[in-house]
């Protein structure tokens, strides 16, 4: 299992997308910083990929957000895509120890 | 640039464009600091929300738990400061979903506004 950490925001930046195109099934994606964005669910844009971001969730793909970096941002976690669970620094770090290795995408 | 200008601050005119969203890197941050700055010295002082800047406009924000200034409280100071010119483009709240509902200050005017905006500034400062 891979985690992949997204720090730029899907509006202005393809990283999301170019993770989202290489992520496997039985992958992580986290979302931190200004990569929160890409999890609000009310984005229509296609920047935002939401529509494959359920496909892959249904897949099998685990996609988390950090807590502090949307509350931070006035993000409530009701707006965010189902698909997307919350975690905190300790979550963050037990990603990490499950991972083989970190793709960091900024 | 108009090069009759004086050294006066408060014969300038100054448009403030703030591009970039409110946590993860300085510019929101110093960009707000630069314009209770220029409102502070008496400049004329306008502000312009757009791309990626509309983000700053979101609350509540609590950025207690990144170690950051909360950026919205210090916006809400830019009145005290003068500074009651505050813009923001419409087209990239539309790209984003979200509405005049979600942002706590400023009025949304449309492209050929922004572009009369740009257009008649002394100074722009982009952050």
């Amino acid at each position: 299992m891979l985690l992949h950490t997204v720090n730029k925001s899907a509006f202005d930046n393809s990283a999301l997308g170019d993770c989202l195109a290489v992520v496997s099934a039985d992958d992580a994606v986290l979302l931190i910083e200004n990569g929160v964005y890409g999890a609000l669910s009310h984005s229509q844009s296609e920047l935002a990929h939401i529509e494959n971001i359920k496909q892959l969730n249904a897949n099998g793909t685990r996609f988390y957000v950090l807590q502090a970096d949307c509350e931070a941002r006035g993000l409530d976690s009701t707006a965010l895509l189902a698909a997307f669970k919350t975690t905190d620094d300790a979550g963050f770090v037990a990603l990490a120890a499950e991972a083989s290795a970190i793709q960091s995408w900024y | 640039m108009d090069k009759q200008a004086t050294d006066k601050p408060e014969d300038k005119d100054i448009l403030l464009v703030f591009r970039h969203s409110p946590y993860g890197n300085a510019l929101a941050r110093e960009g707000l600091e630069a314009a209770l700055a220029c409102g502070a010295m008496g400049a004329k002082t306008s502000v312009l929300y757009i791309n990626e800047g509309v983000w700053q406009l979101l609350e509540p924000q609590d950025s207690r738990a990144i170690d950051c200034k909360n950026q919205a409280a210090m916006a809400s100071a830019l009145p005290l400061y003068d500074v009651d010119a505050i813009w923001v483009d419409e087209d990239s709240l539309k790209q984003r979903c979200l509405t005049s509902a979600d942002i706590n200050a400023g009025k949304i005017i449309g492209t050929a506004h922004v572009q009369k905006l740009l257009a008649t500034s002394k100074s722009i400062l982009s952050f």
